[in-house]
């Protein structure tokens, strides 16, 4: 079992946006991004999660966390969504 | 004012049950429908989903990814992309709209049931998303390519495809009725969204959308990754149901999505391997179909289930070892059998790809090479015809793909070969032995022809490969042909590899599937010729000599896809060496039977 | 390759004009309703969910020589739909806003929010059975073009009850109510929903997919939403409660595409077989009398804001008038 969660983004330009939040998200994490054009996977170990607050940091915009979904095409772990932050794990 | 947060009133929204006073609980929620077992009724109660979306979310969010959607493809419109597409890749975008857009109604009929007969509130309520989702993806399936049509008539089959009864259109109809339609709720919900949207569509949607993005499929490649948007919300409902299933039922979970995984495979074999690894310019490959299953399926989805608490399924290995194998043979399949599909595969088999093909899959040469180069060999000394079929391939009585294509040549591990079994006074071939075994648990509900049985019970008139290609749906126009007019093969320097040899004593092999009698009876049996990569049907006739029947087998595959030798022939049949001068009849072949033929160096000459 | 290029679906190709979108996109989806089909789906003939279909669906009384002439009269599209109900749900936020729910909520009298109490808030648990049959419907009907109308009408259907449970919180935090404790109470206990919840709870069993729609969308539901939408809404206005007043005249749009597409359907299948008439009748004096009890029960629940029997005489009008449309009167 590999134990990696987290999203996969499509293709946007909101992506590194969202890759930054994450990071800032997760102090401590080691966040792994494998860019394969059409989709971005944005991984961690166990744990990971977004808030709506660091995505409008770094979009510099209102985001309603709704939107989310428009970015991501899959993920990897158990999600968690509410109004405010994403979160993915296993082991839940 | 802002709006409430939806944790202030969303459980209002899903707090809708109430106790039925007026009729039964069984007669609104039957057994047959909804499929509690041995889940206690008051367990689903629990039912939680993860991702939640509101009606008015969800409104405002969809209608962004349609205008995403349709201004992207209204951009393109006008520009000359699709004109400087690559045939090849064109040909994954008709061989996919053909297998899903109608797939994608289905889906809506299968969240429809959940809507209407799942067992808790708030997974009626995901679910009524679902069957909108569902909607909107049958819609801009069928929508991009319509625009298409006037170019290219192969784009009909978007919409023509499952009204058909073509060979891997029945493969997929098979697969997913028993996934969709056939079960009750709760299985539906383990299957569809569990197994199938969290495991495989993300290979076809997400993975695929990488490669059609390389080969400037902008459109296609936004479109796709758009509708899985929509999926990796609405794929939810599956864990909720299968977390209360695994509570009480761990058997019955870890079953229904074991043999949904493995026909999921097998049909993901041939719609998605070949698009990836032979379609797919090489150039713009991001991935192999081993590599991106790999990331996709093994990894991530082995995964889920381990947090489940299930087991990876019983075959794991064996679907491991066929990620380097299935999709090959399925692919040579498809292209060989050309006329039958509705796409212009792409060979793919050129130098410089057969060296991609072999550094990511090491044994791809030694399994796939020399068939490659028979064909390679007859293309080139201008006997196209010898690489175009006579006969059907034996279709397994599960997954409804050629038998064989679970194995592979030269294979000790997983043969070319049948999986026979006898029931109910006929003999039914499987691929393998997880089809085999799936059927037979399920046999009640997964009974079905193949269209190979439909020929064998006179469906198809006149018996012959055009008749077989009419009665499919295949008008001449849209009929598959090489994607690239052989132009990969002939990279080959003239005379390597060299000529396949005599083509045998029917090198043309008649227009006969089930050929006419000459007085005899046909018997029709699933033949197996050494070295081939499928089995397929050949009818002899029971005066034939055992040899007769030999050049009759070893006519339809050798100097087709094995090279010729100076040898003889042996027969066999379960495993036991018939003399060649008795009859058919008297060395005991009848219909149905499995019969191999091999080379026998000891009868130099004979033939 | 031929010189005829195609200009639409091959299946398309004897509408003698080029379909429109809404066409291209709706058209002969269900294959498990293609002719010559040995049985719906691909597995044994015999198999429940088979004989489900083949009972209540390819058997029904109800038949025609070819669902796929139907329209919707609205030719909604997936997209259009979205569009239209993101803007529909923009202007009920706009709503909510202006009324500032927390200050008019608060300002209603005590004998009103009674009444919403009564009547209003208890509506997620039959607008949720309806749901589920709206549902049932797009499952069973025997085309596309039918089940297409059914699913966006289950989308609507789900709109309703998440309004109705958005109001009920706003309700029951600014207020000092029964709203959002006694809901189910209500509708389970509560005499005068009887009637209704007893057509309803029948209703989710009539699974001939023609009697369901009859029943459903011809009978049922402009009996009631006469009623929950229309009556209500006229005593709300007349009562000082503008916001319960514009919402539900909101909803009642979604309400009035469905008797649309109904009504339609129904001229429909007796346009294409005169005896489809009969049929559509016997089900729809089967449960006329269910409607019936139905407006008469919740009637009483509007018995001090609207004059004695108004409502429960302006429900069953409006059944005869929908029924009158289906070309049935």
């Amino acid at each position: 079992m590999s134990g990696r969660v987290g999203p996969v983004l499509r293709m946007s330009d909101d992506v590194d946006a969202i890759v930054a939040a994450i990071e800032d998200d997760n102090p401590g994490q080691q966040v792994t991004v494998v860019d394969r054009g059409a989709y971005t996977r944005v991984s961690g170990e166990g744990e990971l999660r977004v808030t709506r607050a660091s995505i409008e940091r770094h979009l510099g915009r209102e985001f309603e966390m709704r939107q989310f979904e428009e970015l991501m095409s899959a993920f990897a772990g158990r999600i968690e969504m509410t109004s405010q932050e994403v979160r993915w794990q296993l082991g839940g | 004012m802002a709006r409430l947060p939806r944790e202030e009133w969303y459980d209002i929204a899903r707090d809708v049950d109430w106790d039925l006073s007026y009729v039964d609980y069984d007669e609104v929620f039957p057994e047959w429908m909804s499929g509690t077992g041995k889940v206690p009724r008051e367990a689903w109660a629990e039912w939680d989903e993860p991702y939640k979306v509101t009606y008015p979310e969800y409104v405002a969010t969809q209608r962004e990814k349609e205008t995403g959607a349709y201004s992207v493809k209204a951009v393109l419109r006008k520009s000359r992309v699709f004109d400087q597409l690559d045939e090849g890749w064109k040909s994954v975008a008709k061989q996919h709209f053909g297998a899903v857009a109608l797939v994608e109604d289905l889906a809506a009929y299968a969240e429809l049931r959940m809507a209407r007969f799942g067992l808790a509130p708030a997974w009626r309520n995901m679910a009524v998303f679902g069957a909108l989702d569902e909607t909107r993806h049958a819609q801009i399936s069928l929508y991009f390519p319509h625009e298409l049509l006037g170019r290219d008539p192969q784009y009909d089959w978007a919409h023509k495809a499952y009204h058909t009864s073509q060979w891997t259109v029945a493969a997929a109809r098979a697969t997913f009725d028993g996934m969709m339609m056939n079960p009750n709720v709760v299985d539906v919900a383990v299957q569809l969204p569990f197994t199938f949207e969290t495991g495989f569509t993300n290979v076809q949607f997400v993975a695929l959308a990488a490669d059609a993005l390389e080969s400037g499929d902008i459109n296609f490649a936004n479109m796709i990754s758009s509708i899985q948007t929509d999926e990796a919300r609405h794929s939810q409902q599956g864990g909720p149901t299968l977390k209360i299933l695994v509570e009480h039922d761990p058997r019955r979970a870890q079953w229904v999505i074991d043999k949904t995984f493995w026909v999921s495979a097998r049909l993901f074999s041939v719609l998605t391997g070949p698009a990836m690894d032979y379609y797919t310019p090489l150039a713009m490959r991001k991935q192999s179909f081993k590599e991106f299953m790999l990331e996709w399926v093994a990894g991530q989805f082995a995964d889920q289930l381990q947090d489940y608490g299930l087991k990876k399924p019983w075959y794991w290995d064996e679907f491991l070892a066929g990620l380097d194998t299935w999709h090959h043979g399925l692919h040579l399949g498809v292209w060989y059998w050309r006329p039958t599909v509705w796409w212009n595969p792409q060979g793919g088999v050129s130098p410089a790809e057969r060296d991609w093909l072999r550094e990511k899959y090491p044994d791809w040469e030694d399994r796939f090479g020399p068939i490659w180069d028979v064909i390679i060999g007859n293309i080139n000394a201008g006997q196209a015809g010898l690489t175009l079929p006579a006969t059907l391939p034996w279709l397994c009585s599960l997954c409804q793909l050629p038998v064989g294509t679970a194995g592979s040549p030269g294979n000790q591990r997983y043969p070319v070969r049948s999986y026979p079994l006898s029931y109910d006074g006929r003999t039914y071939h499987f691929c393998s032995r997880p089809c085999r075994q799936i059927w037979w648990e399920d046999r009640d509900t997964l009974h079905s022809p193949t269209v190979v049985d439909r020929v064998l019970a006179g469906e198809v008139q006149p018996p012959t490969v055009e008749g077989l290609l009419t009665w499919m749906g295949l008008t001449p126009e849209v009929r598959g042909t090489d994607a690239y007019g052989y132009r990969w093969a002939r990279a080959y320097p003239p005379g390597d590899p060299g000529p396949a040899g005599d083509a045998g004593p029917a090198g043309d092999a008649g227009p006969a599937v089930t050929e006419p009698s000459n007085g005899g009876r046909p018997v029709p049996v699933n033949a197996l010729f050494a070295g081939d990569f499928v089995t397929q049907l050949v009818t002899l006739q029971d005066t034939d000599t055992v040899d007769q029947a030999a050049s009759r087998i070893a006519a339809q595959v050798v100097g087709r896809r094995v090279r010729s030798r100076e040898a003889g022939l042996v027969v066999r049949l379960g495993g036991r060496v018939l003399p060649g001068e008795l009859t058919v009849a008297a060395a005991g072949i009848g219909p149905l039977d499995s019969v191999d033929v091999s080379w026998d160096a000891g009868r130099v000459g004979e033939r | 390759m031929a010189a005829r290029r195609l200009k639409t679906w091959s299946a398309l190709g004897q509408l003698g004009r080029l379909p429109g979108e809404y066409e291209i996109v709706t058209h002969a989806l269900n294959y498990t309703t293609r002719p010559g089909r040995p049985s719906a789906l691909a597995s044994n003939p015999t198999t429940p969910a088979n004989m489900w279909l083949l009972t209540y669906r390819d058997s029904s009384p109800l038949q025609a020589g070819d669902w796929l002439g139907f329209r919707d009269p609205d030719r909604l599209t997936y997209r259009a739909y979205v569009t239209m109900q993101d803007q529909q749900e923009t202007v009920v936020a706009g709503v909510l806003d202006e009324y500032g729910p927390a200050r008019h909520d608060a300002s209603l009298p005590s004998w009103w929010l009674e009444v919403l109490a009564a009547l209003f808030t208890p509506t997620r648990f039959p607008v949720h059975a309806l749901q589920m049959t709206s549902a049932y419907l797009g499952y069973l009907a025997p085309s596309s073009y039918i089940t297409n109308c059914a699913v966006f009408g289950t989308g609507d259907l789900l709109r309703r009850v998440s309004l109705v449970a958005y109001r009920t919180r706003q309700l029951a935090e600014a207020t000092d109510s029964a709203i959002g404790r006694t809901e189910r109470a209500r509708w389970q206990q509560d005499e005068a929903w009887q009637p209704a919840r007893q057509a309803l709870e029948k209703l989710l069993t009539a699974y001939d997919w023609g009697e369901c729609f009859t029943a459903m969308n011809l009978v049922l539901r402009p009996t009631l939403d006469q009623i929950l939408l229309h009556e209500l809404a006229e005593a709300a206005r007349d009562s000082g409660d503008e916001l319960t007043w514009l919402l539900l005249s909101n909803l009642a749009a979604d309400a009035a595409r469905g008797i649309r597409w109904s009504t339609a359907l129904a001229r429909y299948a007796i346009e294409q077989r005169p005896e489809n008439r009969d049929v559509l009748r016997r089900w729809a004096d089967r449960w006329a009398p269910r409607a019936e009890a139905a407006a008469a029960g919740l009637g009483q629940l509007l018995s001090g804001v609207r004059p004695a029997g108004a409502a429960e005489r302006a429900a069953n009008s409006a059944r005869h008038e929908v029924l009158d449309r289906a070309g049935l009167a």
